[in-house]
């Protein structure tokens, strides 16, 4: 599996690869292209849960799943020129302003710019985006330093590179495009820790009301 | 307690309140404009209070309105909340609207109004606030409401065209100006609207529609009204006449995509468009005239490329589908539409960014291209290299319309809600914008080199 060289991503992004809008032709990398932060900021709401519980994702529409699931973070509208203090230790879920669209025989890999790395900001991302995916990527911002961050919308904090995928050619059924949980996402969401894996997962009994 | 000291206590409530909405900051320019401003008419109350005659009872019901209606902009103020309604698009709108609701007074400078944001209610909660006209502070505050559950709704945001009409009428000079032209060529010369006593002898009229007709009978019945009180116990003919003004506002300033916003909205709650309304015209009324402006812009004969021309043929198909075919309902010429339309277009170009512009060619075609491949349209494309252009935002949510009405995003395989259009399109707008910034500040710096 081999990147794509500059070159290769100018002539897809002309094609069948969308990376929009790419403000500067500076963020043309030799083999990568910077996205930079959008507009909104989540940030994981201390205190809200007690833990991390994968059962809490097995029920998603009672009353206590749904409130547990809205109140986990605190979500920011950030609009361009208006500043966000990442507080040392705080994980933050940021889209890219960059709207995204992958073929289906490009796989997107994402890290972080080594500039924001040497300041302190880790970005924890999801680093795989699946071929077919169309949408906002979301970046996981970790401050691992002692002192607050300012974080502005437009300010370019990663770097996606892409690499062709070698198809199956006798199984094209199984390379379809992408169908996974987080398509076309327009700000960063909770994902489901649960999905799929309800056989490890014991059922926890349900709370009896009191009757008086 | 004596009315003045209970409104002495008020203020002093008012100044308590008005620091704690310093707890949170409010929309996008923050709070300071808002609190100086809420200061300088509270110091004037507060200052009136002390010389004030008590025994003068209007004049302390003056104050007493006063106190009232800035108690009621604080508590508004409190429910702004930028996660609440979409950022990408108040600011385009203030943008657009900023220089037709500018007060020019006979004295003193150009006043820009201050405007907040909050989003409550449900679809007719579409509204602007705009103060009373009373000399009270610095700058006049505008409240635009968003419904709620339309946060995301940028194609029918446009409705707030015909609220931008509402806002600016508060205006002294501008309603002078808008007055001399509706009055002229819309009302007065119009058989049956040109007073109340000939619009009643026409709501009345045996060859009203049916529904019509019961609807008027079950206001005398249940209320005792008829035709002797319809304005004066009912409805305002002064509102019904501003609404008409209204909606020409709003078509000329955000163009097809007010027309089909006003048609779905107001069709929603009035499928039928016969209801009778205190303060607004018939629905039905209101549409007729509205789609015979757009013919007479000539909006329906703009020609596109045939990527989407059979797209945009449908989307006039299906407005002009919505034209109440009773010719009761048809009582304004379309001369007379053509008259108003054409000064008030001529007005509203006086003010920079207010008129809707006609796109450029191709412009359209790119942005349906975008949202039907399901990504936000903006102006960029990459070609030999990055290459960003200016789009205005009405031309996004025009786009969004079309696309929309696009028989690709009915078929099954690859059908785009409504929702989604709406996500697309406001995901645009706020694009658009950081394609702005960056544009801007290259022209800047081309300047200065």
């Amino acid at each position: 599996m081999s990147a794509l060289s500059r070159a290769a991503i100018e002539n897809r992004l002309r094609n069948d690869l969308t990376v929009s809008p790419i403000l500067d032709k500076e963020q043309l990398g030799p083999s990568s292209i910077d996205l930079r932060m959008g507009t909104v900021v989540m940030i994981a709401r201390a205190g809200a849960q007690s833990h991390v519980e994968p059962s809490a994702y097995q029920e998603s529409k009672d009353h206590d799943s749904v409130r547990e699931r809205q109140q986990k973070h605190e979500r920011f509208d950030i609009p361009f020129g208006k500043p966000f203090l990442l507080h040392p230790g705080s994980l933050a879920l940021v889209p890219t302003l960059e709207w995204v669209k992958l073929p289906d025989d490009l796989q997107g890999i994402v890290t972080a710019r080594s500039s924001w790395a040497r300041e302190g900001l880790n970005i924890a991302t999801a680093t795989i985006v699946n071929p077919g995916y169309r949408g906002i990527i979301t970046l996981e911002l970790a401050n691992l330093g002692e002192i607050p961050i300012t974080l502005l919308p437009g300010l370019r904090l990663a770097q996606i590179a892409f690499y062709e995928l070698k198809t199956d050619d006798t199984n094209k059924a199984m390379d379809r495009g992408y169908k996974g949980q987080f398509k076309m996402n327009f700000e960063p969401v909770a994902g489901n820790i649960a999905k799929d894996d309800d056989y490890f997962i014991p059922i926890k009994p349900k709370n009896k009301t009191k009757l008086i | 307690m004596k009315p003045v000291d209970f409104l002495i206590n008020e203020a002093e409530n008012l100044q308590f309140v008005l620091d704690q909405t310093l707890r949170y900051d409010y929309g996008l320019d923050g709070s300071r404009e808002f609190y100086e401003e809420c200061c300088a008419r509270l110091k004037h109350i507060k200052s009136e209070l002390k010389i004030i005659d008590a025994a003068d009872v209007e004049v302390v019901c003056e104050v007493a309105k006063d106190i009232d209606d800035l108690s009621e902009l604080i508590c508004r103020i409190e429910r702004s909340s930028l996660g609440e309604y979409s950022w990408p698009f108040v600011e385009e709108f203030k943008e657009i609207s900023k220089e037709i609701c500018t007060e020019i007074r006979d004295v003193g400078p150009p006043r820009i109004p201050k405007v907040h944001v909050i989003a409550e209610g449900g679809l007719s909660s579409y509204s602007i606030y705009s103060d009373p006209n009373r000399e009270l502070g610095k700058r006049r505050i505008f409240t635009i409401v968003f419904p709620r559950t339309l946060k995301h709704y940028v194609l029918l945001h446009t409705i707030l065209g015909h609220e931008v009409g509402h806002a600016i009428y508060n205006l002294p000079k501008v309603q002078g100006k808008l007055d001399d032209i509706f009055l002229t060529h819309f009302v007065t010369p119009n058989k049956i609207f040109k007073d109340q006593k000939t619009v009643v002898q026409w709501l009345y009229s045996a060859n009203a529609p049916e529904d019509v007709r019961g609807e008027l009978n079950k206001l005398e019945i249940d209320h005792s009204i008829g035709s002797k009180d319809f304005f004066f116990a009912f409805a305002s003919y002064d509102s019904w006449i501003q609404e008409f003004l209204c909606d020409f506002i709003g078509l000329l300033m955000f163009g097809p995509s007010f027309l089909a916003a006003h048609t779905d909205l107001l069709y929603s709650s009035d499928p039928n468009g016969d209801g009778i309304h205190d303060d607004h015209p018939f629905t039905a009324l209101r549409v007729n005239i509205l789609l015979t402006a757009a013919e007479v812009l000539g909006y329906d004969q703009w020609v596109f490329d045939q990527r989407i021309q059979s797209a945009v043929n449908d989307f006039w198909k299906d407005l002009f589908a919505k034209r109440q075919t009773d010719p009761w309902y048809d009582i304004f010429p379309k001369s007379s539409i053509k008259q108003t339309i054409e000064h008030l277009k001529e007005y509203l170009a006086t003010f920079e960014g207010a008129l809707y512009p006609k796109p450029a060619i191709g412009e359209i075609e790119k942005l349906v291209t975008k949202i039907l491949d399901r990504c936000p349209p903006v102006g960029y494309q990459y070609d030999n290299g990055p290459q960003c252009s200016h789009v205005d935002f009405r031309q996004i949510i025009f786009a969004g319309w079309i696309a929309h009405a696009h028989k690709s995003t009915k078929v099954k395989k690859t059908k785009i809600t409504f929702s989604e259009i709406n996500r697309l399109c406001e995901h645009g707008i706020m694009q658009q914008a950081s394609i702005k910034l960056m544009l801007n500040n290259k022209n800047k710096r081309t300047r200065s080199k």
